[in-house]
């Protein structure tokens, strides 16, 4: 009995110390995989304590917040931005952080630039959990085989991908497995040729059946009618198989366009970040544009029903300060929050320190730049065109039809 | 109505089963059939709108896959696993260590849906064993991305089902054929009948109550098609593989429109309320004749 006693307790201290921690703030969040990061950074807040639970299951997770914002919800959890957080602060269930914004803004730590994600009518609902920017991944080892350099220019973007397509590789990889991948390369050909037009559209000032719309689907087209990309059916992410990152590492597939939080996968499937795989920003493809990336920010909120919200408050304070954003900078190889904590080594510090001083335009993310109703059924209606490029005048049409639904009723 | 002492008794038996299904299943359908006429998002405090959700289920042309894809599935995966199950439930019985067999055919059963639905998003890849087996026996112009391509993709998850679902069947079937009498059967022989025209003219004639709740209860499972769909393709790609259910799981926990959630939820709920009506009633009365 007393060793039973004993195997009970010692399960009972296990489970406590890795999946929760008793304390005073409790934090939601569905990435599961951070778990571990998230306790040694909050480690570092000596005000507070913290019970953080994860979500292997993003439906799940979004069910219990949703439904616990009115009840008993948790002081902090993770959400997504713009369109996607949208509906929370209309429906007053989220505390306005502006007041600790105005504080690390005044104090010149953090870029009042990096708030707009998470703004409404003025105020800020939230702060970033992560910051990533989509460039595009390219294999240096068959860069330095066929003798090919970063493409500067959208010509040599393409000179480029005839002389991988010649050399029996595939250029650019696609997937739409999951669903949500179909914007990536919607977003980005609008981007490179329009970006005004692009920001227009997901806010509902420019129509799906507008010529910038047509342009992008047939360059998208010609590529694949080229065979410079493939037909979108291979998993994501997986380091085995015939996944997208799998052919890549293989050098099968030569460029995929991720966010910078896709950095450990790529690197997990076998080639060396820097030496062996880099990054680059696409060229615009119309030149006299000045340079620009999608730019995505996953908020953290705090529940305005929570009853730990001041404790809560006071742990945001926290999560925006240089010991806390140089930490999880540290451990997570995200560009920090907080302009004092450094920026991160490798790539993505290239990346950001390039985007910085390059005076980059920051385009959000079209999963959160437009209305989430519009944006589900529209990765749809995208994938029908990568499934059938030719079906791209229906799939413009149908999407004009989400969009005129949505927008006549907001 | 007459209160006795056994009656009290048997009121006392059955009253936590009565309890539970009620908390378990009579409450949730009740808020469920509620919120089908409401704007609920989970966010907002939820309005009556009357009819509106059903209204958009039946003039929304989106719709039109799901529904189309789960008739395809409410007949091929009840045909298929019926008629399959009934072949080797009569092959079986003629083959000594016919338990061997038995267990063989009824393991995949065991496993779950989810589970069944990853090892077979394996199988049927661009690079799987369906393809290389395909290949091995000289048909290589036929592989393909079989989850990737519709209608493929639904006949391919059918497919998948099917592997699962028809041990379930075959064990129904054995205990229909174990339960004949032997004299009919006997006397067909005796009279020339053998090969199809003894299972067409006499074996299936005489197990057709089994026929009819093995169908019933497939009728029921596939209507309501969701695990394997959702592991396999979430109901994509570009929607054309998705059921009801899945656009019920899309519509609900997706995109947050709870309120016409449950009005596809409660589609599918009376739709497999009429297929359990039926199944109830074959079981009930084959009960009975017993």
């Amino acid at each position: 009995m007393k060793k039973l006693t004993s195997i009970l307790f010692g399960l009972m201290l296990f489970f406590s110390a890795n999946f929760s921690l008793a304390g005073d703030v409790q934090l939601y969040h569905d990435k599961a995989g951070w778990q571990d990061w998230w306790i040694e950074t909050f480690d570092l807040d000596s005000n507070n304590s913290y019970e953080i639970t994860p979500f292997a299951d993003t439906s799940s997770f979004q069910a219990t917040v949703r439904q616990s914002l009115r009840a008993d919800p948790p002081g902090l959890f993770t959400w997504w931005a713009g369109y996607r957080m949208k509906d929370m602060v209309d429906a007053g269930l989220v505390e306005d952080l502006s007041p600790i914004w105005d504080k690390y803004i005044a104090a010149g730590e953090v870029s009042p630039d990096l708030a707009k994600a998470f703004q409404f009518d003025g105020k800020t609902y939230a702060v970033p959990s992560l910051i990533a920017f989509w460039p595009m991944y390219y294999n240096k080892l068959v860069y330095a085989e066929l003798g090919l350099s970063e493409p500067k220019t959208w010509e040599e973007l393409e000179s480029n991908f005839e002389k991988i397509k010649a050399s029996g590789r595939t250029p650019v990889g696609q997937t739409i497995e999951g669903r949500w991948p179909a914007f990536i390369w919607f977003e980005e050909f609008l981007i490179r040729s329009d970006p005004d037009f692009y920001e227009d559209l997901v806010e509902g000032r420019a129509k799906y059946t507008d010529p910038q719309v047509e342009e992008a689907f047939l360059t998208w087209k010609s590529w694949m009618d080229k065979g410079w990309m493939d037909d979108g059916s291979a998993a994501f992410g997986f380091t085995t198989g015939d996944s997208m990152n799998n052919s890549f590492s293989k050098g099968e597939v030569v460029h995929m366009l991720v966010g910078t939080w896709f950095a450990s996968t790529v690197t997990g499937g076998g080639i060396k970040e820097g030496d062996e795989w880099g990054y680059f920003v696409l060229p615009n493809k119309d030149a006299s544009l000045p340079p620009s990336v999608i730019f995505e920010a996953g908020p953290i909120m705090v529940a305005k029903n929570a009853k730990d919200k001041d404790a809560a408050l006071d742990a945001i304070d926290f999560w925006m300060s240089e010991a806390a954003s140089a930490k999880w900078t540290e451990l997570m190889f995200f560009p920090p929050h907080n302009l004092n904590a450094g920026l991160p080594g490798g790539e993505v510090g290239e990346l950001v320190k390039e985007i910085n001083e390059g005076g980059y335009r920051q385009i959000n993310r079209y999963w959160e730049a437009t209305p989430t109703e519009i944006c589900e059924a529209a990765v749809d209606e995208i994938s029908k065109f990568v499934l059938d490029p030719t079906s791209y005048k229906d799939v413009m049409a149908n999407l004009q039809t989400l969009a005129d639904n949505y927008w006549s009723n907001n | 109505m007459n209160f006795n002492k056994d009656t009290n008794q048997a009121y006392l038996y059955i009253a936590p089963a009565v309890i539970l299904v009620s908390l378990i299943c009579i409450y949730p359908i009740i808020r469920t059939l509620i919120m089908s006429f409401t704007d609920n998002d989970g966010l907002n405090p939820a309005n009556f709108i009357g009819f509106d959700n059903y209204i958009k289920l039946f003039l929304d042309p989106n719709y039109i896959i799901p529904i189309k894809n789960t008739i395809i599935w409410t007949v091929l995966a009840t045909v298929f696993p019926v008629s399959i199950g009934f072949l080797f439930a009569y092959s079986i019985q003629f083959l000594p260590r016919s338990n061997f067999f038995q267990i063989l055919i009824y393991i995949p059963a065991t496993v779950s849906a989810a589970a069944a639905g990853v090892l077979f998003g394996f199988i049927l890849d661009k690079s799987g064993l369906f393809n290389q087996v395909l290949a091995l026996i000289g048909f290589e112009h036929l592989n393909r991305d079989w989850l990737f391509r519709a209608p493929e993709n639904t006949y391919s998850m059918i497919g998948a089902y099917t592997w699962q679902a028809t041990g379930i069947n075959m064990m129904i079937f054995l205990v229909g054929l174990q339960g004949l009498p032997k004299e009919p059967m006997e006397a067909a022989k005796i009279d020339g009948a053998k090969g199809f025209t003894l299972i067409f003219k006499i074996v299936i004639p005489m197990i057709m109550p089994y026929f009819v709740i093995a169908s019933l209860l497939a009728l029921i499972n596939s209507f309501r098609i969701f695990d394997s769909v959702w592991v396999m393709t979430m109901g994509g790609p570009g929607r054309y593989s998705e059921t009801l259910a899945v656009t019920m799981y899309r519509e609900g926990f997706i995109i947050f429109d709870l309120g016409y959630a449950a009005a596809v939820a409660v589609l599918i709920s009376l739709v497999g309320l009429v297929f359990s009506y039926y199944y109830l009633k074959s079981v009930l009365t084959k009960e009975d004749v017993s």
